[in-house]
């Protein structure tokens, strides 16, 4: 690629291009493929005139605006490969098959907080059955804030998306994502107690990281059997689905726990349990017609997916 | 879906990156790194294309049929042979004309509402 031009070829510059070539497997497979090598070639032009005309400080200098720029399209690329409109049945699919997880999260988290005399400490055995339990419950919290830095980076993608090439397929997935997370969290909070919350995410996360060990050995598998693309893209599709999904849940326990502060130091109402305030039930009764409206729409288009087989 | 069953003005508004990208095919086919050159030229440095907004745009350009890819080069000895060069397409060509139209409808309306001060059309032009 370097050898026809005349432009000189520091070592800096052929450095540059291979961790560019590296960064570009952060994309889709397919898009890399198609356009890839001719992405390389035109940033190689770009560094070669830049060191024509600042020498190495004009190749360092590029690097950073080429970066964001790289990562924010590779991003982009990767939410068009998932939302196609054929693939949107699939999307919500994965959105129930979530929330189904979230509510037995919550479900277990309930149980347990509220008969703790399932997990004696008096024995060692159930001691350390104890321990790995909340190892496991640890590990959820640390995989949620994963998913949720990666998810917020999605959104902001997805969001200029909508707004920059009017993508409705994007904006139907982010509204099935976070209506069924908004949902998942105002159940959690109404009928299990705000007190829950920690271990809602801990346990969630923790089935989660499992499901996610599952996954991959699938993937492994998978690739023994040679049909490891299928299987990489479905991973791909799951992780970004999570990633989505953690953003809409991170966003409604911020908005309630943030909600019954205020409420707790504006009211009389207290933080803890069930009894927020009137104010902030009428609020949350408001995000449950929301997050209604969103799983009914999730429900309808459900239906007319089915419709198709 | 052919070309003929299709209206310019489906596709409108374009991105600023589609546009500038159609405006840089308009006088002649060119490869990647050309159009960026021709973007940065065409709107004085203020649109900075790089290489994965523009390869995501020809991707679906290309999709759209408002560009092709082309075999031909204009000069192979001199010219990489791994380069793949764009023209426009003639549906292209009309969804380019239907943007400016648009665009054009746009700043006539701003100047009758005097939103453009003491900005002439020659001003403009001559800018």
């Amino acid at each position: 690629m370097l050898q026809k031009t005349s432009a000189p070829n520091s070592r800096l510059i052929i450095l540059s291009a291979w961790l560019y070539s590296k960064l570009l497997y952060l994309g889709p497979a397919e898009f890399r493929r198609a356009y890839g090598r001719h992405m390389l070639q035109t940033v190689v032009m770009c560094w070669q005139e830049a060191y024509q005309r600042a020498g190495w400080c004009g190749v360092i200098i590029l690097w950073p605006a080429l970066f964001t720029e790289l990562i924010e399209g590779l991003l982009a690329e990767h939410i068009t490969v998932m939302c196609p409109p054929q693939k949107l049945g699939h999307v919500y699919i994965q959105s129930a098959a979530l929330w189904c997880l979230f509510a037995l999260g919550g479900l277990g988290s309930f149980v347990f907080a509220r008969y703790p005399g399932l997990l004696p400490m008096s024995d060692t055995v159930t001691w350390y059955i104890y321990q790995c339990f909340r190892l496991l419950r640890m590990g959820g919290h640390i995989v949620f804030l994963f998913f949720l830095l990666c998810g917020l980076s999605f959104v902001v993608v997805a969001g200029k998306l909508i707004f920059a090439e009017r993508r409705r397929d994007i904006l139907e997935f982010l509204t099935a994502t976070i209506g069924s997370a908004l949902l998942g969290t105002l159940i959690s909070f109404r009928f299990l107690g705000a007190y829950t919350t920690s271990e809602l995410v801990g346990w969630c996360y923790s089935l989660l990281v499992v499901l996610c060990v599952l996954a991959i050995s699938g993937v492994g598998i998978c690739g023994a059997l040679k049909c490891r693309k299928q299987a990489a893209n479905m991973l791909f599709s799951t992780l970004f689905t999570i990633s989505l999904y953690t953003v809409a849940l991170g966003a409604a326990l911020v908005a309630t726990v943030g909600l019954m502060a205020w409420v707790g130091v504006q009211g009389a109402a207290t933080v803890s349990g069930n009894d927020v305030g009137t104010f902030a039930n009428i609020v949350i009764a408001l995000l449950a017609v929301v997050a209604v409206g969103s799983l009914v729409f999730i429900l309808r288009r459900g239906f007319s997916v089915l419709r198709l087989f | 879906m052919s070309n003929e069953q299709r209206a310019p003005e489906q596709l409108l508004p374009l991105t600023p990156a589609v546009l500038q990208i159609l405006l840089a095919l308009a006088d002649g086919e060119r490869h990647g790194y050309s159009i960026m050159q021709e973007i940065a030229i065409q709107t004085q440095g203020t649109l900075k294309v790089g290489p994965t907004t523009l390869y995501r745009s020809i991707k679906h350009m290309l999709a759209a049929e408002l560009i092709s890819e082309t075999e031909e080069r204009p000069d192979p000895d001199l010219d990489d042979e791994r380069r793949r060069y764009y023209r426009l397409t003639d549906f292209g060509r009309q969804v380019a004309v239907a943007e400016i139209k648009r665009l054009e409808h746009s700043v006539v309306l701003a100047r009758s509402k005097h939103l453009l001060g003491g900005l002439q059309a020659n001003t403009v032009e001559g800018a």
